[in-house]
């Protein structure tokens, strides 16, 4: 287990109950913990424990020139898929009337997200902006197919995974608290005061209640 | 017959209960209850007589007078006592002195020789302690009910953050009762010579209950605070969430800052990028050129089986097939026309070939040839917002106008052999 363990963290993996369950079980014990991070030291690389150990991810201990490029690759990936996922949950949350966030261990039913927005005119015209640029662009037309391919691209970036082979019901990773993470880090380094912007979306919901 | 039997039995019980605690007879044992015996003034005869023989009254040592029977006195103080503990359970002070005063006449009637005293201080203080200790713990399991199926009762993230709210008043109130409760002023009910085992053991079961209380609450707090600290979380997260949307869909060419560039990456960056694994086979090795044959033989199976079963034109899935590879094939290009518009927005004053941009790209020029590329990112350009294209220009370098009907053709006579963009 501990080779696989350090591969998958190499690999770049965020390890938790939902996406490696056995690494993630290798990595909560103390002792096996230290014996991965001394190896990772070796290669200046260590694990961090994500929201007391809901994860484990590999960083760098000391960033360097070299691995520069690494991060700059990384935070690519993470812009590309930003925006358009913030705007994904937004409007998962809407459809399926949650008022909790998405979080690890939740899961996601592709016939629950059909349901909430078939109907729902403003909700299909907010799927069909969504699929029509960045990671999620297709050009299929229909709502199950787009959330189908929605969901197919959150998996392979391992924000989700799916419940078995064939199955429309996906269960959320630890890599998705990322992105709540990620939304307070920019909220406080680039002082958007998005709690001030939280109360105008409900003043614009209640301006339009009447 | 049995059913039969029962049912008369139930029926005879209940014609007891409904003679025995008829209006006026309530309204008579409450007075003798009250008063401690009742009088017999000739009209209440037939009535004492039947009390009497339900057994609910007795005839005192003094002629003409009655008392409650034993049985029901007791069973009465019971119901008195919790009732009255149930009132002051706001106020376990109070409840203290009063033990405290009880358990000072038992000790009177103890050294006085009053064995009645003694017997009924001993009881009171039995009610007392066993009152606290039981009304505290259906306090606790009521409250741990709360905490495990109220909040799941409860759909919304704003109810289950009041219901816990609600819950951890409700213990800090019943923990700031519990520190009314003075374990030095318990112990001191047992600081005299010679204290009968039996009062002795009834204030060790108050005080092993009192910690036991204690801890259980100290507990059940400290687990509503750390789920009352993930609900608030939880629901700022969803605000952020739901906020940091509108501000995306408000402002189409925000992007996330070059963080990567900055002297310090802040930590939320450092992620490691996937490493690359690969392993060769050492052929010189024994054991690994074996298992290589076994591999390469076990493929070689696998690949002919999957001929052999699956004749894709008899079942009719070829058209499904290629349908589907068309649509990937689509969807690569097009997310390879908004791949090249982030990197030219990521990359401010850096002009982009498209044209470059195909040659680089192995599977894109695979799919299409070079005038469809060009012709598609132009028409997915003009698909982007207006505030968009005002940030990225367009430029067609070596374009020229020609009269001859060209295959790079865009506009009118406009003849493009690349497109150029660029965020000025």
């Amino acid at each position: 287990m501990f080779q696989t363990t350090v591969e998958l963290l190499l690999q770049g993996h965020t390890i938790c109950q939902v996406s490696q369950p056995d690494a993630y079980r290798y990595l909560s014990e103390q002792s096996l913990f230290e014996k991965v991070n001394d190896y990772l030291r070796l290669i200046n690389r260590k694990v961090k424990v994500i929201e007391d150990g809901l994860a484990f991810v590999a960083c760098y201990c000391t960033i360097e020139e070299e691995n520069r490029t690494d991060i700059r690759q990384q935070l690519r990936q993470v812009r590309d898929i930003f925006r358009p996922l913030v705007n994904f949950l937004d409007l998962a949350m809407t459809a399926l009337v949650h008022d909790c966030a998405m979080r690890a261990g939740d899961t996601i039913r592709l016939s629950e997200l059909l349901r909430g927005i078939e109907h729902e005119p403003t909700l299909k015209q907010q799927l069909a902006l969504l699929t029509n640029k960045g990671i999620f662009k297709t050009s299929r037309n229909d709502i199950s197919e787009q959330l189908n391919f929605i969901l197919k691209k959150l998996d392979e970036a391992g924000y989700v995974q799916r419940l078995e082979t064939g199955s429309t019901i996906y269960q959320i990773t630890a890599k998705m608290n990322y992105i709540h993470e990620l939304i307070d880090f920019i909220n406080d380094s680039e002082s958007l005061k998005l709690e001030t912007q939280n109360n105008h979306i409900f003043d614009d919901s209640q301006s339009e209640m009447f | 017959m049995s059913q039969l039997q029962s049912a008369s039995e139930v029926e005879k019980i209940a014609q007891i209960i409904r003679t025995s605690f008829a209006k006026t007879n309530s309204s008579m044992l409450a007075q003798a209850y009250f008063d401690g015996s009742i009088i017999d003034n000739g009209e209440n005869s037939a009535l004492l007589e039947m009390l009497t023989k339900n057994g609910l009254i007795r005839p005192s040592e003094e002629d003409g007078t009655y008392m409650l029977a034993i049985n029901l006195k007791r069973i009465l103080d019971k119901l008195l006592l919790r009732h009255a503990s149930y009132r002051k359970r706001t106020d376990i002070a109070k409840v203290m002195q009063h033990i405290d005063g009880d358990i000072k006449s038992y000790k009177r009637a103890l050294l006085t020789g009053q064995h009645n005293e003694v017997s009924f201080y001993l009881s009171q203080v039995d009610e007392e302690l066993y009152g606290i200790v039981y009304e505290l713990e259906d306090s606790v399991s009521g409250l741990f009910a709360a905490i495990t199926s109220k909040f799941g009762f409860v759909d919304s993230l704003e109810s289950k953050i009041h219901e816990n709210e609600k819950a951890i008043a409700y213990t800090e109130g019943l923990l700031n009762a519990l520190a009314d409760i003075n374990l030095n002023d318990v112990y001191s009910w047992l600081d005299w010579d010679d204290v009968p085992a039996e009062l002795s053991r009834k204030v060790t079961f108050f005080i092993d209950g009192y910690r036991r209380i204690n801890r259980q609450l100290e507990g059940a707090v400290h687990r509503m605070r750390q789920l009352l600290m993930t609900l608030r979380k939880q629901n700022e997260q969803v605000a952020r969430l739901k906020a940091m949307s509108k501000f995306l869909k408000d402002n189409p060419i925000w992007e996330l800052d070059d963080y990567a560039e900055r002297e310090q990456v802040p930590a939320i960056f450092n992620r490691v990028a996937p490493l690359q694994l690969s392993a060769s086979v050492d052929i010189s090795n024994q054991v690994q050129q074996e298992e290589l044959t076994d591999i390469y033989h076990s493929l070689r199976k696998e690949s002919k089986s999957d001929s052999e079963t699956v004749d894709l034109r008899s079942s009719g899935r070829i058209d499904d097939l290629q349908q589907k590879a068309r649509q990937l094939e689509a969807d690569y290009v097009l997310s390879q026309c908004e791949a090249l518009f982030t990197r030219v927005l990521s990359n401010k004053g850096d002009p982009f070939s498209a044209l470059h941009y195909w040659q680089q790209d192995n599977q894109l020029t695979d799919i299409l040839p070079k005038h469809l590329w060009l012709s598609i990112l132009y028409n997915e350009y003009y698909k982007c917002a207006p505030a968009v294209r005002k940030v990225m220009t367009i430029d067609f370098p070596d374009a020229n106008t020609t009269e001859l009907p060209g295959s790079i053709l865009i506009s009118g006579n406009l003849r493009v052999s690349d497109i150029q963009l660029q965020r000025p």
